[in-house]
């Protein structure tokens, strides 16, 4: 692929229910077997109000944040996993041996390892819809319009965030964006 | 819990104290000095997020959405990319539910096949959303449960029987033949009245069908929704103001809404996605739900009634509304006829008593009130639930009032009355040929002589009362009715009272289904005949209840073995019957006639995709309300008429205030005192996204994520009997029992219990709810605020 950066996503925690219409689309979009997807949708709840819901329950879609420096890409033993020019972290189904450390390393809970194949399989912000001019499926399809592209003008994180934050958890800043107001 | 979602959840649990940590804590409670914060997510999961709390406000607006891509180019861009897979796109709409979402369907040229479904960019109503039905509805075709071909029952000849029914394939024209003689020999014999016409939920066909129980001049016709879904408020519309549907809710315009007994981030995706909207430019949100919704974790109050005390919150909130002045009183006193009356009634319904009969703490009821009153323009968004109470036409009344007096109806952001774009309603009394059935026949139409909103001319489609149906198909009493047709419902499932259903089912004659699965229903059949599903037939749809503006088709995409269109089914079995001339031969020729006055044929009106219609304001404020005073009818003078209460009245004083004197302990307070073995207040109202009614429950993308009937209980309530998250529970009445699995909520009320309804087999709640207490004048069975126990199931009982 290009090395052009490929537009993140943003999460607007208002604008998400939990309805779990992304992770259908993701599934279905990725001919994964019924009940797997690479987007999960966590649900939180406190007794007052947080990001999100003022009545104290909020919805969080998951997924790889295709992170700067990835824990899965170190992680592997086979180099499967690449970090490439355009931002995406990619699994290589033919290189991979499904020893899971991927998985394992994954802070974010965001791999798996595909039953089928025994490979590992991770969201890959829907290059192939992005690349012919559409949306990512789970995007196009958000009932509540809470996941969008990212204005593609814009930089994730200032250099001097990443390093600070690098320095401070030895763990570089992900791609995917949250936010309420 | 796997190590994936621990971790997942850790992670969210992260997001949301970054953000916390950033200044959005619930956003609109901190008013308008919070900012748009954002976390790059990028801390490892256990570590504190001190970076993000560590960055300046300013730094935090880094990233922006890109306005979504206009619709038209995106659907290029899947056309483009279809054609580079050896795809072509047929452009339909949704039918999994009555949204009617517009959408793409992705056929590969080679052999025809459905590849895949997604939602049409390019829609001015969806914008290019789709929920999961839609998404995963190519399973509707292949699903290889899918009936192909009519079929002949060979036996057993119990249709109770647990043993496996024997089937014969036969053609269309043998068995469509074999009905016509079976029914018209009943007719011949016996009256029209021993044959039965059911249906399941709208799904254009339906009041085609109508037409053909009124033509072949059966007083027996009903559905398991009607009474309990959708005529209440439409009854109520005819009534107070006069027009067939007057409760769209304009959302673009509108400052406040109140969602009342309704989910729509669940259950009308497309009205949840303009409420939030709404929310986003700035209008408050009010929901009314027992229950913490999607919907009602997005709200600034949250309005946690008791089940079925719907009418007294809304008389409680009106109170305080005309008591403090706060209605609009140009037009309450041009255009509303009977004020006095009902504000000396309501006149004791203080906050505190309206907290004692609700369960809503009085400061809530006051806020809420004085939210809804003092910000205009405001609407009411209410769905079936306002239809399932013990008083449903008087709730509905209750909320047509609150949004009247505050000069919210025909207004810009208020509640609107819908008009069609142009084309022929099949919902008249005309289309229907309501008037084949005559006097002496309406009399044997169970219910006739008491709830003439439901059985007579003020119904939308006067029918049934379907408990007294149902006990007469068991008891042969006063007449025994002999054969049924039962097109696109799952009976045997989806009416309340299921064992008494099934009984009477039993005692059927001759029984016939048009189902596309081989439903519980079905399996009880002499004959089923394969219907077709909504991706294999034309239809107009006009679904007044969300696209507003907007009239959308549909067209085939598939056909599956020789199922067939409900219209093309019914079309030949009025041949059959000798009443071909009254119908139509081919689908076609139905919409083409449906679509006539707008100068356009089918097919030109499907090249066009949609036809539009503006919104209109102030019509009524111009012509008067077409109601006998002409005015919105506080006090309804046709209820009066048909022997119903003209106002809504809710709990009686002398009970509540007798109630209130007590120890104000509200579970002793509603519903009588509790009592064992039924401690629990319950409802059937939960619904989730990925079913409607019965349907749905084959598709494997859909059960992958609610797998198993859930029953919502208090977390601490459960703890109490034992019960753990997803365990079996068995949730008894008097009437029966279902077996569901648990989910454990925080937030319902420790004495309230909600069911999913729509399950077969065991799990089938509607084998608990009898049948008694129904409403008055319409006859609604009802769902809400009904008593049950549940214990822990283990070993399998």
């Amino acid at each position: 692929m290009g090395d052009k950066a490929l537009a993140p996503i943003v999460v607007d925690l208002d604008r998400c229910w939990g309805c779990r219409t992304c992770e259908v689309a993701c599934s279905l979009e990725h001919r994964l077997a019924p009940d797997l997807s690479f987007i999960h949708v966590e649900e939180k709840r406190e007794s007052s109000p947080i990001p999100g819901s003022p009545q104290g329950k909020s919805f969080i879609p998951v997924f790889c944040q295709h992170c700067d420096d990835p824990a899965c890409v170190s992680a592997c033993p086979s180099g499967a996993l690449v970090k490439d020019g355009d931002g995406i972290v990619r699994a290589n189904p033919e290189a991979c041996i499904g020893c899971g450390a991927c998985e394992d390393s994954c802070p974010y809970g965001a791999l798996i390892l595909l039953p089928e194949s025994g490979t590992a399989g991770l969201c890959d912000l829907c290059v192939s819809r992005q690349v012919s001019g559409r949306l990512p499926a789970c995007v196009q399809h958000c009932p509540g319009r809470a996941l969008s592209l990212a204005d593609s003008g814009d930089e994730t994180a200032s250099a001097a965030q990443k390093t600070e934050q690098k320095l401070k958890f030895g763990w570089a800043v992900g791609r995917t964006v949250y936010k309420a107001r | 819990m796997d190590a994936g979602k621990e971790k997942r959840a850790a992670f969210a649990a992260l997001v949301i104290r970054g953000l916390a940590a950033r200044g959005a804590a619930g956003g609109r409670a901190k008013g308008p000095g919070a900012i748009g914060a954002e976390l790059p997510a990028s801390s490892p999961p256990g570590l504190a997020p001190s970076a993000a709390g560590n960055e300046e406000p300013d730094k935090a607006e880094v990233r922006r959405s890109a306005p979504r891509p206009d619709g038209q180019a995106l659907l290029a861009a899947a056309r483009a990319w279809a054609g580079s897979e050896g795809m072509e796109i047929i452009p339909s709409c949704c039918f999994s539910c009555n949204t009617a979402c517009e959408l793409l369907v992705f056929r590969r040229k080679s052999d025809g096949r459905v590849m895949k479904i997604e939602g049409d960019p390019s829609s001015p109503v969806t914008k290019g959303v789709l929920c999961p039905k839609g998404l995963a509805a190519v399973d509707l075709l292949y699903n290889p449960e899918r009936l192909k071909k009519p079929l002949r029952r060979i036996g057993p000849k119990d249709r109770n029987s647990m043993e496996p029914v024997q089937w014969e394939e036969v053609s269309w024209n043998d068995a469509l033949d074999e009905v016509a003689d079976k029914i018209l020999g009943f007719r011949e014999r016996e009256g029209a009245r021993s044959v039965a016409f059911l249906e399941g939920t709208r799904r254009g066909w339906s009041r085609v069908y109508s037409r053909l129980a009124n033509a072949f001049g059966t007083p027996n016709h009903g559905a398991a929704g009607w009474a309990q879904c959708l005529w209440p408020r439409l009854v109520d519309c005819k009534v107070t103001f006069g027009a067939q549907y007057s409760e769209a809710c304009d959302f673009p315009n509108t400052r406040c809404v109140l969602v009342w007994g309704s989910n729509p981030a669940s259950t009308w995706p497309i009205l949840g996605a303009d409420i939030m909207d709404a929310v986003e430019r700035g209008s408050k949100l009010i929901v009314v739900d027992p229950r913490l919704s999607e919907t009602a974790a997005k709200a600034d109050l949250w309005l946690r009634l008791r089940p079925g005390t719907d009418t007294d919150l809304a008389l409680g909130m009106l109170n305080v509304i005309l008591k403090g002045n706060l209605y609009d009183r140009d037009f309450v006193s041009n255009w509303t006829s009977g004020f006095d009356a009902l504000a000396e009634d309501i006149s004791w319904r203080s906050p505190e008593v309206t907290q004692r009969l609700t369960g809503v703490p009085a400061g809530l009821v006051l806020a809420a009130a004085r939210l809804f009153a003092s910000t205009s323009p405001a609407c009411i968004s209410r769905c079936v639930s306002v239809d399932q109470t013990a008083d449903s036409i008087q709730t509905c009344r209750a909320l047509s009032i609150l949004a009247a007096v505050t000069g919210n109806i025909d207004v810009p952001g208020g509640n609107v009355a819908v008009s069609l774009r142009g084309e022929r309603s099949q919902n008249t009394h005309e289309f229907i040929l309501a008037d084949q059935i005559g006097p002496e026949s309406l009399k044997d139409r169970a219910g006739y002589h008491t709830y003439p909103l439901l059985c007579g001319a003020l119904s939308p489609v006067p029918s049934d009362h379907m408990p007294g149906f149902w006990e007469q198909l068991a008891s042969g009493q006063p007449y025994r009715i002999k054969a049924a047709l039962i097109f696109g419902s799952n009976a045997a499932v989806s009416y309340t009272n299921s064992r008494r259903v099934r009984d009477g089912i039993g005692q059927l004659e001759f029984l016939v289904v048009c189902d596309q699965f081989m439903t519980e229903t079905a399996r009880m059949a002499d004959i089923v005949l394969p219907a077709s599903s909504w991706l294999e037939r034309d239809n107009v749809v006009s679904s007044f209840q969300t696209a507003n503006e907007y009239t959308v088709f549909q067209q085939p995409c598939a056909s599956i073995g020789e199922s067939r269109s409900d219209v093309a089914i019914i079309g030949d079995l009025a041949e059959r019957l000798g009443l071909g001339k009254l119908f139509w031969k081919n689908p076609r020729d139905l919409y083409d006639y449906l679509l006539s006055p707008t100068g356009l044929s089918f097919g030109q009106a499907l090249e066009k995709r949609r036809l539009y219609a503006p919104l209109v304001f102030g019509t009524s404020r111009k012509t008067g309300f077409k109601t006998p005073s002409g005015k919105v009818e506080l006090y309804s003078s046709l209820l009066e008429a048909e022997g119903v209460d003209p106002i809504p009245r809710g709990t009686a004083k002398e009970e509540a205030m007798g109630r209130a004197s007590g120890d104000g302990e509200v579970a002793r307070v509603v519903g009588g005192p509790s009592f064992e073995p039924y401690p629990f207040v319950f409802s059937t109202g939960a619904r989730s996204i990925f079913f409607r009614h019965t349907e749905n429950r084959r598709n494997p993308w859909l059960i992958a994520r609610e797998p198993r009937p859930l029953v919502y209980i208090n977390d601490e309530t459960a703890a109490g009997l034992g019960i753990s998250e997803g365990e079996p529970v068995e949730v008894f009445t008097s009437t029966g029992s279902a077996l569901m699995y648990a989910k454990l909520e925080p937030e319902v009320a420790p004495d309230f219990v909600q069911a999913v309804p729509g399950w077969e087999g065991r799990g089938n709640i509607n084998y608990a709810l009898g049948w008694e207490n129904f409403a008055e004048g319409i006859g609604t069975v009802p769902m809400r605020g009904l008593r049950c126990g549940i214990r822990k199931v283990s070993d399998g009982r």
